[in-house]
């Protein structure tokens, strides 16, 4: 006779107490891993969106820079640098700037060594009447590209005219039946055309150009210009605003504007749709991550409070058991068994309870959970069987029964025998 | 060889005048001695049996088995004297409900394993008669049966004593004939009997009579 054969016998024997302390173990250890396994799903489905999210933001991102980079090689965009105290608005009514500056300020920036700029075009504009073919035109004194003293020469993105030379818009020279190398006359002047413009469409076609020196002497501004043009500003981000401190700080006397901004509609229009994919995105996160957190608190809240109603109602079955067996426990110690036999054996029945009512909990809770029906995603019920956590959840179902065994158990083994036999 | 020394026992129920339910036993019993005590209901017998038992600490005086105050020992090592020495039968038997026969009979077994205990324990219940029985449980036996198991089981860790509070109390004079046989048999082999009655046709059959009246021990002339 064996005292774990008296623990079976007994275990069988009082079967209402065992099985209703099983059910309780496994009721418990069902919620508890349904809930858990349900939770560590929508960490890993959280994980998982989270993951392809930032993968998309970044792939968004390289595919945003990558079409940037097209855009601005393609096009790049352009500043213009006016004279300070031009009045922008006289100067988009008169297409020219009234105000000048001085011609070497383009100097200045060339040898400051811009990044971001990569030709540089100081122009004389002024409208004027051409008295020769009464027309009104748009002259503008160029002198062709300025080198940047550090840099690898660039193809420039205009050709200066020759001196004594003139290129003529479409508007200028369409009814008139010139051709290449003629001689005109030119305010008094006479010049050779340089060459004929094709339609544009645009302010081009009723535009002249005469190299600088020349237009600067014909209205006596030796040395003054009243614009510089910027071209083809290369920046990733196509930010205008760098590009207009970059220029302003080193030019102080002057202003920027931008213009012909095809380059920067369109990149600014890739930064929203890549900015709002990414803010989507994070909305996405953010609604992710307050799911899951709701779901933790719940299972934090409930988990704790499942343990405490199991933990009193199996205090309150060993309690039940004490009392019913004073009798054993008295002719127990009156053979001979000791306190802490009695203690161990009131404790060995609690965790062979929660071991064994842990299995088919376990088991019930697979089952549910497999059957429970999760929200749309790739990933399936067997993502929340995580090995750990089911793992401290079988350990959890003992150490609970044994917990809440123990003043019970205390209680018996501290029955003294001697009472117990004397109420016969 | 069991000597009971001026030994006092006070009950102090909790807001109640205290009981003296031992005013000052002293008892000296020998191997082979069959002793029984008598009194009128409350005079301290369990009382005295139950610290005869190691059960029981008295208040003052010592209970001396084999030369050794028992008291003195700890209640690991008294636990385990009982289990060698002492062998207890009470009027409600005290049986566990789910072992059988055999089972309770051996029940000391899960304290210490008794060599050859199954053939101990079964010659033990042929030697009572419940041979028969030896795989039900207690609940399908008659009330005698039962007590022949209780007696069985005190006698099978082969104690130096047995005490036997009222065991006949409930049984059929037939059933208590043969659980006093028993009793006085063992005591002719060398055993203690201490048992407490109230028939007096039970008390006849000891060898040591005594009386007992408000915790005291009276002699018979
Ligand atoms: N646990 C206890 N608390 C208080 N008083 C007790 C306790 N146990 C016994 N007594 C009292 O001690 C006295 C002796 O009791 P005990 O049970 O030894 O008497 P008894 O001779 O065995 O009586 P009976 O013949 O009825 O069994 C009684 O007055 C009883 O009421
Ligand atoms: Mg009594």
């Amino acid at each position: 006779m064996k005292l774990s054969r008296l623990f079976w016998r007994e275990l069988k024997f009082r079967s209402l107490h065992s099985i209703l302390s099983l059910l309780a173990v496994s009721l418990t250890v069902g919620v508890i891993a349904t809930v858990q396994m349900r939770l560590e799903w929508r960490r890993a489905d959280t994980e998982r969106v989270l993951s392809e999210n930032k993968a998309e933001v970044e792939q968004v991102f390289a595919k945003l820079e990558d079409e940037m980079r097209k855009i601005t090689k393609a096009m790049g965009f352009n500043v213009m640098v006016l004279p300070a105290e031009q009045n922008l608005a006289d100067f988009y009514a008169n297409d020219f700037a009234a105000k000048t500056m001085p011609e070497n300020y383009v100097n200045t920036l060339a040898n400051a060594g811009i990044v971001t700029v990569q030709h540089l075009l100081p122009i004389l504009q002024k409208k004027v009447f051409w008295e020769e073919a009464k027309s009104t035109a748009l002259l503008i004194g160029v002198r062709g590209e300025v080198p940047f003293p550090d840099t690898v020469p660039k193809s420039p993105l205009l050709q200066p005219v020759p001196k004594g030379h003139i290129v003529l818009g479409y508007e200028l020279h369409a009814n008139q039946g010139w051709k290449q190398g003629d001689q005109i006359s030119f305010q008094g002047a006479e010049f050779t055309i340089h060459e004929l413009k094709p339609q544009k469409g645009n302010k081009d076609d009723i535009t002249l150009w005469i190299p600088l020196e020349q237009a600067q002497s014909m209205f006596d501004l030796e040395g003054e210009i009243n614009a510089i043009l910027a071209l083809q500003c290369k920046c990733a981000w196509a930010d205008i605003a760098k590009v207009r401190e970059e220029l302003t700080k080193l030019l102080p006397d002057t202003q920027v504007i931008e213009f012909s901004s095809r380059a920067l509609a369109r990149a600014e229009a890739r930064n929203q749709a890549a900015d709002a994919r990414k803010k989507g995105l994070e909305q996405e996160n953010l609604n992710r991550q307050q799911i899951l957190l709701r779901e933790e608190r719940f299972a934090s809240t409930l988990i704790p409070l499942i343990c405490l109603g199991t933990m009193s109602l199996l205090a309150a079955l060993t309690f039940v058991n004490v009392r019913d067996r004073k009798s054993e426990i008295g002719i127990l110690r009156a053979v001979g068994l000791s306190r802490a036999k009695v203690l161990q054996l009131f404790l060995g029945k609690a965790a062979s309870l929660g071991l064994l009512g842990m299995l088919p909990g376990l088991a019930v809770a697979v089952l549910v959970f497999s059957q429970l029906g999760l929200p749309e995603s790739p990933l399936s019920w067997q993502d929340g069987l995580k090995p750990l956590s089911l793992s401290l959840i079988a350990l959890l179902a003992p150490l609970l029964q044994g917990i809440a065994a123990w003043p019970p158990a205390v209680w018996a083994a501290n029955q003294d025998p001697a009472t117990i036999l004397h109420e016969d | 060889m069991l000597n009971i020394v001026d030994v006092y026992k006070r009950y102090t129920p909790s807001g109640q005048s205290p009981v003296e339910a031992l005013r000052g036993v002293s008892l000296s019993l020998n191997p082979g001695d069959f002793a029984s005590i008598r009194g009128p209901s409350g005079c301290g017998k369990s009382t005295l049996l139950l610290s005869a038992g190691l059960l029981q600490r008295p208040d003052e005086g010592r209970i001396e088995l084999k030369g050794q105050d028992v008291y003195a020992l700890s209640r690991e090592e008294r636990a385990s004297l009982r289990r060698r020495e002492v062998g207890f039968v009470f009027q409600q038997f005290h049986l566990i409900p789910y072992l059988n026969l055999l089972d309770n009979i051996q029940l000391s077994d899960c304290v210490e394993p008794e060599e050859h205990g199954e053939e101990r324990a079964t010659a033990l219940a042929e030697q009572l008669g419940i041979a028969h029985r030896l795989q039900h449980t207690p609940g399908e036996l008659s009330v005698g049966e039962r007590q022949r198991v209780a007696l069985a089981r005190a006698l099978y860790g082969k104690p130096s004593y047995i005490l036997a509070d009222e065991p006949t109390g409930n049984l059929d004079p037939d059933s208590a004939k043969r659980v006093l046989d028993e009793l006085a048999q063992f005591a002719e082999h060398g055993g203690i009997v201490f048992m407490v009655t109230h028939d007096p046709e039970a008390a006849a059959r000891a060898t040591r009579p005594f009386t007992m009246n408000q915790g005291l021990l009276e002699t018979p002339a």
